[in-house]
């Protein structure tokens, strides 16, 4: 008998090969550490019920990452000069062109943001970020253009 | 000289490489969030006048037992040894024994056989058995005479998917028989629709099949003709039409929706956001919204199970008195004393913290359906089968698993954290051999097996192996053996215990 090995994978093994990408994205769009693995961990846990009927899982997770990510957002625009304030002083963060750019990214507005993250930092195409925000292709061609002339427009200063 | 995007990039990554990295294991934040959750109730209690928290589904305490029995690690008389033939990548518990094979369902999307994977293994040699066309198979199962697949098919124009079940006896084609969910029903009055988490057990008092179906209620869309509301919320009931949101002054207003309804939240440019005061103003029952009980079973998370009397003889809906939105998917077992049904809940509140336990339903012969459980501090059920001939699972507290049992129909449970059996990326399983659990310690993999529950061996996959293992994909009970199915580098690999 000939056995063949599926390209399949259980939501453990999934969870345990994508939590640290998903708190990596989640870091990277939010900037504070505590809130970056409670929404990880809210990401997977919604993906987990119908884990074996999404057909590709990580995009599931990363939509669901944004979009949890978005609604903090509305929520702690508040706390953000705290988050920034957090962030800047961890030690890595010592380069000044990073640090800026860092700030700087931090002050967009989340659309743009989660645009300049996602090509960026997750790689994706213009047809896959508007598939995560939920937009047209062409919208996220503009976002992509006001948040690159504003980051040119505030490093520059 | 660098341009501005590959700023941006080394920047981004930057950040990422300042991440946590440490991977927490699943659910444990939402156990360590039973704390958030009183002060949140609390909170929304305070601001709504009650008038939102009363309408939301509280759990009912534990009453079982906890038994504390000692558990030892030990000699189990288990050894372990790499595998012949690849296994499927399965999920626990997932497989069944007819006349010498096992079969087990692949729970995933197969690029190769065009959707998911029914596997037959004969002397520990995995190959691949053919469905009937359509068919998205999501468990397996056998009553000693024939073989039953739960899953859906494709969704057709105008209709969803729909849910049904195989039987395929020794020699014979294979049987269809519908699961009756009106699913055209529930989709009509929902933004989203997803049947899944299938389930299926047969034994001597027949067959029974549970099923998931996750939706949104779209309850603007139910309103009736001239009623409006300024927010709502999904009670056991119906909906609760909510009147404007007040906020303290100096906050701002903002309307945020979910499947647990639309509330408005209180936000300030400094400090947390709270939900706002908001009166009930008019209670719709689910009839007056028009929708069956289907839909209102499907806006509640709640599971939706079917009995069978026996090969050929149509599943007919039961209700296993549990109410509570799924958590995790259902398991189901059968045997001479009827079936057992486990799944964990999840009290959802409006400011997204949790409330989450596991619970336990019986049933002697399939049809009538009462409260077994819920299990003393488990809020996650990773395996079901039997220990030394009593029905068992083995579960997860938030911080380590746990065995449960079911003695004289109560459910008691003994920790396992004497042993560290605490880690990532936990999956486990029952079988006649006994049960086994999987973990990740750092970079190592891991595997503790047990004939009874209390004496366990553990056994490093990693050294087993040989190489460093990238992931466990699965763990199967079935039979005399339990095979884990590991990843390393591209290559699957299958480690077999057995007993001798």
């Amino acid at each position: 008998v000939t056995s063949v090995a599926p390209t399949v994978v259980t939501f453990e093994g999934f969870y345990a090969e994508r939590y640290r990408s998903a708190v990596r994205l989640a870091f990277v769009i939010t900037g504070d550490a505590t809130s970056a693995e409670d929404i990880a961990q809210e990401a997977l846990a919604r993906v987990e019920p119908r884990f074996a009927e999404v057909e590709a899982p990580w995009a599931y997770v990363r939509t669901t990452i944004v979009n949890v990510a978005r609604t903090q957002h509305r929520r702690r625009q508040g706390e953000e000069a705290r988050v920034r304030l957090a962030t800047a002083a961890m030690p890595a963060t010592t380069d000044l062109v990073t640090s800026e750019l860092l700030d700087a990214i931090d002050r967009l507005p989340f659309r743009q943001k989660a645009v300049i993250v996602l090509r960026y930092y997750e790689d994706l195409t213009e047809r896959d970020i508007a598939e995560v925000l939920g937009c047209r292709p062409g919208t996220v061609k503009s976002l992509a253009s006001r948040a690159l002339a504003r980051l040119a427009e505030e490093v520059e200063r | 000289v660098t341009t501005l995007e590959d700023d941006i990039r080394a920047a981004l990554h930057q950040r990422a490489d300042l991440a946590p990295t440490e991977v927490r294991p699943p659910l444990a934040r939402r156990a360590n969030h039973r704390g958030r959750w009183v002060a949140a109730a609390a909170a929304v209690a305070l601001v709504a006048g009650s008038l939102v928290a009363a309408t939301l589904a509280r759990h009912e305490p534990s009453t079982s037992v906890r038994t504390d029995q000692p558990v030892q690690l030990g000699a189990t008389g288990i050894t372990w040894r790499l595998g012949t033939s690849v296994g499927p990548a399965i999920r626990t518990t997932d497989a069944a024994l007819l006349d010498g094979s096992t079969y087990a369902v692949s729970l995933g999307y197969d690029p190769a056989r065009q959707g998911r994977t029914l596997w037959a293994s004969t002397d520990g040699q995995w190959a691949p058995v053919d469905l009937p066309d359509g068919l998205m198979a999501y468990e397996a199962a056998t009553d000693g005479a024939g073989l039953y697949v739960v899953g859906t098919g494709p969704a057709t124009v105008g209709a969803q998917a729909p849910v049904w079940v195989e039987r395929r006896d020794a020699g014979d084609g294979w049987a269809r028989s519908e699961l009756p969910i009106d699913l055209d029903a529930i989709a009509a009055a929902s933004v989203e629709v997803h049947p899944g988490g299938l389930a299926i057990a047969a034994g001597p008092k027949g067959i029974v099949a549970a099923a998931v179906v996750s939706t949104w209620l779209d309850v603007g869309r139910l309103l009736p003709a001239g009623v409006t509301a300024d927010g709502w919320a999904v009670t056991d009931a119906g909906v609760d039409l909510l009147g404007p949101g007040t906020c303290p002054d100096g906050l701002r207003p903002s309307t945020s929706e979910s499947w647990l309804g639309r509330f408005t939240w209180c936000e300030a440019g400094e400090g947390p956001l709270t939900l706002a005061e908001q009166s009930v103003v008019r209670q719709l029952s689910w009839a007056e919204l028009g929708v069956g009980d289907d839909v209102r079973r499907a806006a509640l998370g709640e599971p939706f199970v079917f009995h069978a009397d026996g090969p050929g003889k149509p599943f007919v809906p039961v209700d296993v008195q549990g109410p509570g939105r799924i958590n995790a998917w259902p398991e189901l077992t059968a045997d001479e004393d009827g079936f057992d049904l486990a799944y964990g809940r999840i009290a959802d509140r409006p400011d997204w913290s949790h409330d989450v336990d596991a619970v336990i339903r019986h049933s002697d012969d399939g049809t009538t359906w009462h409260d077994a459980g819920p299990i003393p501090s488990v809020v996650h059920v990773m395996a079901t089968g039997h220990l030394d001939g009593t029905p068992a699972v083995i579960g997860w507290t938030g911080t380590t698993p746990v065995v449960g049992r079911r003695i004289d129909g109560r459910w008691s449970s003994d920790s396992l954290e004497p042993l560290h059996l605490d880690g990532a990326g936990l999956g486990a399983a029952i079988g006649p051999l006994g049960a086994a659990i999987v973990r990740q310690v750092g970079t190592q993999w891991e595997v503790a097996a047990s004939r009874d529950g209390h004496t366990w061996s553990v056994t490093s996959l990693d050294d087993l192996v040989g190489r460093p293992i990238d992931q466990v994909r699965a763990v199967l009970a079935v039979g005399e053996r339990i095979e884990v199915t590991v990843l390393v580098g591209k290559a699957l690999m299958t480690v077999v215990g057995t007993v001798g």
